[in-house]
């Protein structure tokens, strides 16, 4: 298993240095174009989840594993407020119909939400 | 080390000559205009030397020296020798800079892609014939192979054709007269009847053009691959793809706003 982690300013004018990297692992991963613009979306929308309870000045986690035939991308904020991420909005449904499994954490400290995409059988 | 072309003693001797027979001349001189072009001659392996720094972005050598010898020019007509310094070392800051600026204000996006771009034509075409040929998109390694190029000079491309429209989105949502013949869009509106969010989204739905929404609904209720919208709406894969991309933003903006921003307490 291979594992990258980015660590930026929780600021979503730097979400676009993760989708770089999204690109690069996908096709390492032997993902379809089309699921490696799946997962360009979900890293937009897991972002917008969070950044809005990320604390001020903190630091945005995103973190790639990747093995054969699937990669996890889990993005986390610091988040003293304790909610947890809006599952009713848009970003929840898009996430949803985008990943193999997502799942989300928040224990008053870090609120984190983990995208799964597995690759598809490539025989033609 | 000689492929700074004035390195060597003798040409160092060289240079410093006629830096001050260049200096002992009127400004308006045939003689120094000689001198000047015989310097900046000289120095030209140098500011190759520099350019070739930069050729992994794809902007061509020979533009890129151009613009080296705009710095090294700049830099012969301020060079002071009584300061002591070497020519080389003191030209060098000005020739990177002068080729920095180039990619900062000819916009890094503009030229640095140009190879990229040519290949995004093709990368257009071979998507689309490979995703016929296997019945799903194709791969990086797929495309990199029919292309014989590098998997980094397809993702390249693939970034590019993210940044920019080689064909404007308005040309898909133009044809918004034409309703797409397809049940299952009609099933869809059903569909987002019963969505537990559609009180969150139908409004923001509602403010898309009508393929914007139409695309939205068969990628995230119906479940469609982009590759499969493309068939079904009759764009490209990458239209749908920057299509949505750009719906979702929109929709993103919509819901942000105070009166459909929903209320956590």
């Amino acid at each position: 298993m291979n594992e990258v982690e980015l660590r930026l300013p929780a600021d979503a004018t730097f979400v676009s240095l993760v989708r770089a990297v999204t690109t690069a692992l996908g096709a390492r991963c032997d993902l379809t174009l089309d699921q490696i613009d799946d997962l360009h979306l979900a890293v937009d929308e897991a972002c917008a989840l969070l950044l809005p309870h990320a604390d001020v000045g903190s630091t945005l986690t995103a973190r790639f594993r990747h093995e054969a035939g699937r990669i996890e991308f889990r993005a986390s904020v610091p988040s003293a407020e304790g909610a947890g991420p809006d599952r009713s909005g848009l970003s929840w449904t898009v996430l949803s119909a985008l990943s193999d499994e997502l799942r989300t954490s928040a224990d008053g400290l870090v609120l984190s939400v983990t995208v799964v995409k597995r690759r598809v059988a490539l025989a033609p | 080390m000689t492929h700074h072309g004035a390195r060597d003693p003798s040409a160092r001797a060289e240079a410093s000559r006629l830096f001050a027979e260049m200096g002992a001349l009127p400004e308006d001189s045939e003689r120094r205009r000689r001198v000047r072009d015989q310097l900046a001659e000289m120095h030209l392996p140098l500011v190759e030397y520099l350019a070739r720094r930069f050729t992994g972005r794809n902007e061509p050598f020979p533009d890129l020296v151009q613009v080296g010898a705009i710095g090294l020019l700049k830099a012969i007509d301020r060079f002071e020798p009584e300061r002591g310094l070497e020519f080389s070392t003191y030209a060098t800051p000005t020739i990177l800079g002068e080729i920095k600026r180039h990619f900062r204000d000819t916009g890094w996006l503009l030229h640095v892609p140009r190879r990229a771009q040519e290949l995004q034509a093709r990368l257009a075409t071979a998507r689309a014939e490979l995703s016929q040929e296997l019945r799903r998109a194709p791969t990086v390694r797929e495309l990199a192979t029919r292309l014989e190029v590098s998997q980094d000079d397809v993702i390249e491309a693939l970034d590019v054709s993210r940044a920019y429209s080689g064909v404007p989105l308005d040309a898909l949502t133009e044809t918004d007269s034409g309703p797409v013949d397809n049940a299952l869009l009609s099933e869809l509106d059903d569909q987002l009847e019963r969505v537990e969010q559609r009180a969150v989204l139908r409004p923001a739905l509602e403010t898309l053009p009508r393929r914007e929404r139409e695309v939205l609904m068969l990628r995230f209720l119906a479940g469609k691959s982009q590759t499969e919208i493309a068939q079904i709406v009759g764009v490209s894969q990458m239209q749908v793809s920057r299509l949505i991309s750009r719906s979702l933003a929109r929709l993103r903006e919509e819901l942000s706003r105070p009166a459909a921003a929903s209320d956590p307490t």
